[in-house]
């Protein structure tokens, strides 16, 4: 009950609050005064703010339902959105293909396998178990690592799918798997150089595994790598072969697309198996493709003639007396097999006349040998997607006796990758092509550098097919896909100073189709030993050439390379050149300068 | 009285609500529990099909593939004289039917409807005997129906590559006996008809392996080539 003496009750509505029914005067409001009267109006207020507040808060509760329900225009998801089962796995480290699609690296979820010894009932019983299920380890080592006294030891580390499901089969307490992620490489050795490996930590160690390391970490989209895996399996197959008839240390070969650039295969013997790299052997691990360098001997001989015919020092019909050795400088310049008189220059590449060619390159001169090897990029190291390439090594001053040796590949070493890309502007219309190891995109520009002339390159092709047809590369002759090239042999540098007396690089660098060339095929032996039915020889027309005739055969089809017959060369009659002399496409020409 | 209508309304409005949000809260978690297990399907599969690619490619290994070939296949490597082009092969002989060749008349047609009273008169050999009935395949050149095509007949010696060709083909066909050894009665008799062989079609592998073809069992029909080898080498 209120107290109406300390009250006063008036009709009055301050702040505009009814109170309510109530007493005998209908609607009252009461008025209170001094400290009490202050209290009230400040709960007043407050409340007023709050009622505010709150009052916002619905409002905009409301607004924000009214906007979902009725204003928003996208309905309610008709499929939870997940990315597509298509989609590759996300891991670490993405997949590397080769041009065709198929994995050469991929990184794949294993289960790694520990134990909690102190969980282990009968370690004996679960050892031998164990053993059983897990080749390669002893009953004696895993009962030592099961009776520890600790709660975690490493038992396997990378299990494979098989072995995961035999160790689950068992049901044995005390043992325990972690996902962990492990590179492994399907092709094993096969692609080994050039792929590369990584280490336990997923870190690229060699190889494009090395180089994109932060790319192949960044995404999960594969790296395309050049390579065609069948083409890979066979050079490799085919070098294997010669690298072991000739009981050659190692061999090296590649296949290269003279328009794109692109290495379609490249493999260097003894190869290496990034699934195991612990096993590799020290000396297996230099590429001889890119890495090492080597004096290639007559095959630079191609380089002298192309760079004395684009500079028209001499012309197709000119010639040289190769009958007295050169001496200069106390050296003497002898041929292999030497001739009598004057030798024209497709003759002169077809024997492979060392004293033609010097001769040939002297009238050129040393700058413009110089200038034209340097266009070639053989004086520079390959820019290449590997960090394995070697630097060619060059006379310190290059006097004339450096240009004669030099000339028919004495005295300069290169990689057999600088050779290759030199031979791709040889025969594709004298254009210089950056070489790569990723898939080129249809459509893509490349930079290449216009080195000689197309008609030079044309003569080339000519030249280059006609050491094939009647020269010293004769056994690289594959049917029907007019493979054009040059040998090579050179004896190997002794390490107490001078040439080594039988050991020698035995290489073929060849072209083919000639009539329109697409692909250069490049094999190399390194120190073969001759055999018995090889009348001494180990040059590179007896141990690489058949290498490059087999591969030619095994990969045209495959590239749908059509086998032709040889374009017949028509002879002019009232012609006063030797008809063999000009290729058929040149005749009726002004050839070259005089 | 207090409790009005309203309020009851409002209490069991409320009550609706309530079991509403409830109903629709455990769909909802229904559905992400069922969400939930497609994705972790989903990641294994892709997971399973992630580890299959690698398999495949490591079973794809090209020299494993080729120590396959050599052991189960009995194929050789192709080479550059076994590819062609379909425009440099010759006609088939089929499709030679009733065209005139450049030696001689023209070839009887492959199926030659019976012309009446062909097949009667016993055929005479070029050695003078006759024989009392003509192999069906042997058809005298000169009563051989000629085509309407070439009722006019060009002259014999005009040059018909093509003609040339087929009869090249043909040549192996026909027994070099009897019309390659004794080419000289042949001459003054010039009215004597000549024999013309034709070819019977090519024995195919088929037909020339049924003899030792091991065969299915069941339904008799021969063994694949592969499956006879993977027998062979056992």
């Amino acid at each position: 009950m209120r107290r109406r003496g300390e009250t006063q009750i008036a009709p009055t509505r301050p702040c505009g609050m009814d109170l309510g029914q109530g007493g005998v005067h209908g609607s009252w409001t009461i008025n209170l005064d001094g400290q009490r009267k202050a209290a009230l109006e400040l709960g007043r207020t407050r409340l007023l703010v709050a009622a505010a507040v709150f009052l916002l808060a619905f409002f905009a509760v409301g607004l924000r339902l009214a906007d979902l329900a009725l204003l928003s225009e996208t309905g309610e998801p008709k499929r939870a959105a997940t990315p597509s089962a298509a989609a590759a796995l996300e891991t670490q480290r993405a997949e590397i293909l080769d041009r065709n699609g198929q994995v050469l690296a991929t990184t794949l979820p294993t289960n790694s396998l520990y134990a909690n010894p102190r969980r282990v009932i009968d370690p004996q019983a679960t050892a031998i178990e164990l053993a059983q299920a897990l080749p390669g380890f002893s009953v004696a080592s895993l009962q030592a690592m099961l009776s520890q006294d600790t709660s975690f030891t490493w038992i396997k580390r990378g299990l494979t799918p098989r072995e995961t499901a035999r160790i689950n089969g068992l049901g044995l307490p005390g043992l325990d798997f972690v996902r962990e992620e492990r590179r492994f490489y399907p092709h094993g050795h096969l692609t080994g150089h050039l792929i590369g490996y990584t280490n336990i930590d997923n870190v690229g160690q060699i190889g494009l595994e090395a180089s994109f390391d932060d790319v192949l970490r960044g995404s999960n989209e594969p790296l395309r790598s050049s390579l065609d895996l069948r083409l890979q399996h066979i050079l490799v197959d085919e070098l294997a072969e010669a690298m072991e008839e000739w009981r050659g240390v190692g061999a090296a070969g590649m296949v290269l697309d003279v328009y794109s650039g692109e290495i379609l295969a490249m493999a260097s013997l003894p190869l290496i198996d990034p699934n195991a790299p612990r096993t590799i052997p020290d000396a297996a691990f230099l590429n001889r493709a890119t890495q090492g360098v080597y004096e290639l001997g007559s095959i630079f001989k191609v380089f002298s003639t192309a760079m004395a015919l684009d500079l028209g020092v001499v012309g197709l019909t000119d010639g040289f007396d190769v009958t007295h050795p050169i001496r200069a400088g106390g050296f003497r310049i002898n041929d292999f097999k030497p001739k009598r008189g004057v030798l024209s220059i497709p003759e002169i590449l077809m024997y492979s006349s060392n004293i033609g060619t010097v001769h040939m390159t002297l009238s050129a001169g040393t700058e413009a040998q110089q200038r034209f090897l340097g266009r070639l990029g053989l004086l520079d190291p390959v820019s290449l997607e590997l960090g394995e390439v070697g630097r060619p090594l060059l006379p310190r001053v290059w006097r004339e006796i450096n240009t004669m040796t030099i000339s028919y590949g004495h005295g300069i070493a290169v990689t057999p990758l600088q050779a290759a890309r030199a031979m791709g502007a040889m025969v594709n219309g004298g254009q210089l092509v950056p070489t790569t190891l990723l898939k080129r995109t249809r459509g893509e520009r490349i930079m290449a550098e216009q080195v000689m002339s197309p008609e030079t390159s044309q003569k080339m092709n000519w030249l280059l097919r006609l050491v094939v047809k009647e020269g010293t590369t004769s056994k690289a002759d594959a049917e029907g896909y007019r493979v054009g090239g040059k040998t090579g042999t050179a004896d190997k540098l002794d390490p107490n100073g001078g040439y080594a007396v039988d050991k020698r690089i035995a290489s073929v660098l060849s072209a083919f189709p000639m009539d329109n060339p697409r692909y250069v095929v490049m094999a190399m032996v390194d120190e073969p030993k001759p055999t018995d039915y090889s009348f001494g020889y180990a040059t590179g027309g007896w141990v690489a050439a058949p290498v490059v005739k087999a591969v030619v055969e095994r990969m045209a089809p495959l590239l749908g390379i059509e086998p032709q017959a040889e374009p017949e060369e028509s002879e002019i009659a009232g012609d006063t050149w030797d008809p063999l002399l000009i290729p058929a496409n040149l005749r009726g020409r002004h050839v070259a300068a005089r | 009285m207090i409790l009005r209508w309203t309020t009851l309304l409002w209490l069991v409005s409320f009550a609706v609500a309530v079991g509403l949000v409830f109903q629709i809260k455990y769909a909802v978690q229904h559905l992400e529990d069922q969400l939930a297990y497609a994705q972790a399907r989903i990641h294994n599969d892709r997971e399973a099909l992630h580890v299959l690619r690698a398999e495949w490619s490591y079973l794809n290994q090209p020299q494993r593939i080729a120590r396959l070939a050599k052991r189960h296949l009995e194929m050789i490597p192709l080479t550059a004289p076994q590819i062609g082009q379909i425009a440099s092969l010759p006609p088939r002989p089929e499709d030679m039917d009733g065209r005139v060749f450049a030696e001689g008349p023209p070839m009887p047609p492959r199926h030659p409807g019976d012309p009446a009273g062909l097949w009667d008169t016993p055929l005479p050999q070029p050695n003078g005997n006759t024989i009392d009935q003509a192999p069906v395949d042997q058809v005298p050149v000169d009563q051989a129906p000629v085509d309407e095509r070439l009722a006019n007949g060009r002259p014999a010696d005009t040059p018909d590559s093509i003609g040339e060709l087929v009869a090249a083909t043909l040549r192996p066909a026909t027994p070099p006996t009897s019309s390659t050894s004794t080419p000289a009665p042949l001459a003054p008799s010039a009215q004597t008809p000549t024999i013309r062989k034709v070819p019977e079609p090519l024995a195919t592998d088929l037909n020339r392996l049924e003899g030792d073809v091991p065969r299915n069992p069941v339904t008799g029909a021969p063994l694949p080539v592969g499956h006879r080898t993977l027998l062979e080498t056992r």
